[in-house]
């Protein structure tokens, strides 16, 4: 596979995941989701052990396996589900750093996996009856939190693998390929030394 | 030797430390780098043990086995390593200890390629001074042999037990208790013949490390590795190299330059997410991993015989920027068979050999063993240590001329102190915002003369079950004065007690028990409470104790019957984690997100919370220089969440009593070794103190005559009067040598749950 295939496989992928918005829980405005707002809220605080409030919120991923979500998902529905997908769990990243008193931002990636990887997880989405939106070929697009560490200084929180996304130099296995990090108040954020716009993909 | 001869005109080098186990030495990575700079250079691989299986790794053209370290003649060893480096071979050693030996033995050499001793003394634990420069921070440390147990102790609380323990040379041991410290201790000391230990925080990161190659001060090259996967014992397995940022790489260049560094090393590094880098080791040698660092282009190894021997090697082609290991097999090299396994010991688990380099055996040759032993202990009659002059005081007081031992004496002095301060910070604290009170644990001691200071000061009676109702009772305590807790609470349900119809607070242990009071009307027909709240066990928290709050269902339920008792009586929720088992720091932490379950109760309930009970187990030195200052802060977070809270509840446990009691023993039996006291017998045991090993005791020593020694710490074991195996008091003190039967041994700090849970045994 030359350069010039994987840029404009990239480019083809942001054309067709350019609308899509990060993933937001709903909530009821009812004591459901109030008190399940409540709870995970304290939880994280709860994990919060040595006042880091950097520290990854791992219990989250350690709680819910990783897998099809139905949308729009409330608050008050996710206590009694298994799996949640990347833009689910990243919402509650999201909330968890957010209520530690960080400023954060939701990020859009896109990933390449090798085609024998992805199978399995268009059969998992398929067999949950649910279309695997998120699959182009060997990309996917994913979500994750990205959290200003000092300035305007971003890391970036996988809540699915549960570690900080590294920004890896070539096109690899799981490597990020393309970035997008929305939000209103900003214009631009500094990621391991690389310039990223606020609501610009940028290809890495 | 015939091959070295043969091809006169290379470089030979010598590299040791070739063990290649699950925690290996450099020697074969070394030689690699070596080998792709240098093809046609004589490498020769130098261990002290056949089963260094890097032995047999194929790049070194010759070995030269050693035997271990106990047989050798170091004198010799010394002389033939010299002579060897005047016929121009160049050294790499890749063991600490070898280095440390070889640069306080050989005068300095231009192919010895190890750093000088003064370097070494730079870079030794734990204070690695040559750190000073670099923008790295050491983490918090404490050497064992400078202080006595209670410091240790104080230290392994303020970190949470999330402490190593370190030896000077190799080895770490996390150590959660303190009888694994006492454990982990012993083991490294025997190991490295030294009592040269130090406790170290544990500092939570990115491992990270720095390999540089110097000659003369002069820094050839230097590279940064982030650790990208790490074996169980904590070893580099893969890993990516980067240049090393300009802030580090100029400040260790200068201090390479003043320590005239020559050799390898390795900086060992935590870094923080926002960037803060802790400085753990700064080894004298290359890493195990050196070849990764080669793979990326960058031949350390290579670097520095070049700059040594002024010959070029090939130069190295990076092929990635990343490394990882594999296990791999090869062919044992002729001439070294494998020697049999030891014979398996019976007595023994296992037979695999830890160390096959040697390097304790090197390191009980290089420094003789010295116990850090103060000199017996001198006999006085005043002690300077926190609060021990009270005690002593106290004890001075005391006729020990027809004293019937084992024999507890309650420090009347040191208990009043305690109550007193207790009671006026509580009241300074709670005139400037919410109500605090402290309730006395009346299990922790039930000794009546306890019982009537809690009441003289004010405090709640904290009771676990009708038992402990009645003792309170007795004491004086109204109903309305105890704090219900517990799972037996209500326990034995035969024993009724008419005055106890109206309490001041009760704390469920489960969501059972709270039904079971709310449905069984148990409230509105039998007795009336102020606040009835639950005991809640945090989400990481291992406990037997409270409702578990992570499951998001029990959450539900309780905002349910929280709604249930909104009109019989104010809501509480309790939370007791020892502080000396979590730590201070985290029970601090704790203590916000028990501030944050709270809120969460009110804002899902709709409910005030009006009571938060806080416990416990506080060690006496922390109640009262970290707890009591600390309780405005305390009080104001709580106010700041909760705007409704009635009262916060402190429940001191040990705190208040633990220090005001000793036991006195007689000595029995004196038995000694020469003239050493190697071990006495004592009519105290196990039975009177079930909790000697939780934590350190002080000691003092009285004689029949009257003289007093406070005992600090060294090799003479207390043995118990009882028949029992586990009945050791203590096995490491230091004791006058004057001592005899007769003679008296004042175990302090024996007042909390020495007494309360101390049983008949062998009387």
């Amino acid at each position: 596979m030359n350069l010039v295939n994987n840029y404009s496989k990239v480019i083809a992928a942001i054309n067709k995941w350019k609308n899509i918005s990060p993933s937001r829980l709903s909530f009821h405005n009812k004591d459901c989701c109030l008190g399940a707002y409540c709870w995970f809220i304290a939880m994280d605080q709860s994990f919060v052990v040595d006042g880091n409030v950097l520290r990854g919120p791992t219990w989250i991923r350690e709680r819910w396996n990783w897998g099809p979500s139905k949308w729009p998902l409330y608050w008050c529905q996710i206590e009694r589900l298994d799996a949640l997908d990347c833009g689910a769990l990243n919402a509650l990243a999201m909330e968890a750093f957010s209520r530690r008193g960080l400023k954060v931002f939701p990020a859009q990636l896109i990933q390449t996996f090798p085609l024998q990887n992805i199978q399995h997880w268009r059969k998992k989405w398929e067999t949950k009856g649910q279309k695997p939106m998120w699959i182009l070929d060997d990309l996917v697009y994913h979500e994750a939190t990205a959290v200003i560490i000092k300035d305007n200084i971003i890391e970036i929180w996988d809540p699915t693998d549960n570690w900080w996304i590294l920004r890896q130099p070539a096109w690899g296995y799981g490597a990020t390929l393309a970035i997008r990090i929305n939000g209103t108040d900003s214009n631009h954020l500094k990621w391991k030394n690389m310039d990223i716009y606020i609501n610009q993909w940028t290809i890495l | 030797m015939n091959k070295i001869k043969k091809r006169k005109n290379s470089l030979v080098i010598y590299i040791s430390g070739l063990y290649s186990g699950p925690n290996p030495s450099p020697g074969v990575g070394i030689a690699r780098s070596l080998r792709q700079a240098y093809p046609h250079a004589i490498l020769i691989g130098v261990d002290y043990s056949p089963r260094s299986s890097g032995i047999h790794w194929h790049d070194f053209d010759e070995i030269w086995l050693q035997r271990p370290w106990d047989e050798l003649d170091l004198e010799e060893y010394a002389f033939q390593i010299q002579n060897l480096l005047d016929s121009g071979a160049f050294w790499i050693s890749g063991l600490d200890l070898e280095t440390i030996w070889l640069a306080n033995t050989l005068s300095k050499h231009p192919n010895l390629l190890i750093p000088p001793k003064e370097a070494l003394q730079q870079t030794a634990k734990p204070e690695i001074q040559a750190h000073r420069d670099l923008p790295v921070q050491l983490p918090p440390y404490l050497r064992v042999s400078a202080h006595p147990d209670d410091e240790i102790h104080e230290f392994c609380r303020k970190y949470g037990w999330k402490v190593w323990i370190k030896g000077p040379y190799y080895e770490a041991y996390r150590v959660q208790t303190w009888m694994e410290f006492k454990r982990m201790c012993a083991l490294l000391s025997n190991t490295w013949a030294t009592d040269d230990l130090f406790l170290q925080a544990h500092v939570v990161g990115y491992e990270e490390s720095i390999a540089f190659c110097a000659y003369n001060g002069d820094l050839l090259d230097c590279i940064y590795m982030n650790k990208r996967d790490i074996t169980p014992e904590g070893k580099t397995w893969a890993g990516q190299i980067s240049d090393v940022p300009a802030e580090i790489l100029a400040p260790l260049q200068r201090i390479v330059k003043r320590l005239r560094w020559t050799g390898g090393a390795e900086l060992e590094l935590i870094r923080e997410l926002d960037g803060k880098l802790w400085l753990i080791e700064w080894n004298p040698r290359f890493p195990a991993w050196i070849y990764g660092a080669t793979l990326t282009g960058h031949n350390l190894p290579a670097l520095l015989v070049e700059r040594a021997s002024g010959i070029s090697g090939k130069p190295t082609q990076g092929m990635a920027k990343q490394f990882a290991r594999i296990v791999i097999e090869v062919p044992v090299r002729s001439g070294f068979p494998l020697a049999p396994l030891s014979e398996p010991a019976a007595h023994l688990f296992g037979s695999s050999t830890k160390h096959p380099s040697g390097m304790p055996v090197l390191a009980s040759r290089l420094k003789q063993r010295r116990i850090q032993r103060r000199s017996s202990p001198k006999l006085t009659k005043s002690f300077s240590e926190y609060d021990m002059q009270m005690i002593f005081e106290e004890i001075q007081k005391h006729n020990f001329n027809n004293i019937d031992t084992p024999h507890r004496i309650f420090l009347e002095n040191i208990s009043s102190y305690l109550f007193k301060h207790s009671a006026e910070a509580i009241a300074g604290a709670s005139a400037r915002g919410v109500p605090a009170v402290i309730a006395y644990s009346v299990k922790t001691n039930p000794d009546i003369r306890f019982l009537k200071l809690a009441l003289e000061h004010g405090f709640l009676a904290e009771v676990i079950s009708k038992f402990e109702i009645k003792k309170a009772l007795s004491a004086g305590f109204n109903a309305h004065k105890m704090v219900l807790n517990g799972p037996g609470k209500w326990w034995p349900s035969y024993l009724n007690i008419d005055a106890a119809s109206s309490f001041y607070a009760i704390f469920c242990d489960s969501i059972d028990e709270l039904e079971r009071l709310i449905n069984d009307s148990i409230l509105v027909s039998n007795i009336s409470v102020k606040f009835i709240g639950i005991r809640i066990r945090p989400p990481w928290i291992s406990s037997r104790f409270g409702i578990e709050v992570d499951d998001p269902a029990s959450f539900k339920k309780l905002i349910k019957l929280r709604k249930k008792i909104d009109n019989l009586c104010l809501f509480g929720l309790h939370f007791h984690i020892p502080s000396h088992h979590i730590g201070i720091e985290r029970w601090m932490n704790l203590y916000k997100s028990i501030m944050g379950w709270a809120k969460a109760f009110e804002k899902a309930s709709g409910i005030p919370v009006g009571c938060i009970d806080i416990g416990g187990g506080w060690f006496p030195k922390d109640w009262i220089q970290v707890m009591l200052p600390s309780l405005e802060e305390l009080l104001n977070t709580a106010s700041a969440n909760l705007n409704n809270l009635n009262c916060l509840i402190l429940e001191p446990g040990r705190a208040l009593v633990q220090s005001s009691m000793a036991l006195v023993v007689r000595i029995l039996e004196v038995r000694k070794s020469g003239s050493n006291i190697k071990e006495i017998v004592v009519d105290g045991s196990i039975a009177e103190l079930p909790d000697i090993h939780n934590y350190p005791h002080r000691v003092i020593y009285r004689s029949k005559s009257g003289d007093f020694a406070l005992i600090g710490r060294g090799e003479c074991r207390v043995l118990g009067r009882t028949c029992m195996e586990d009945d050791v008091l203590f096995d490491n003190l230091e004791l006058p040598s004057i001592t005899q039967a007769d003679d008296f041994l004042i175990i302090c700090d024996s007042g909390a749950y020495d007494r309360s849970m101390s049983y008949e045994f062998g009387k």
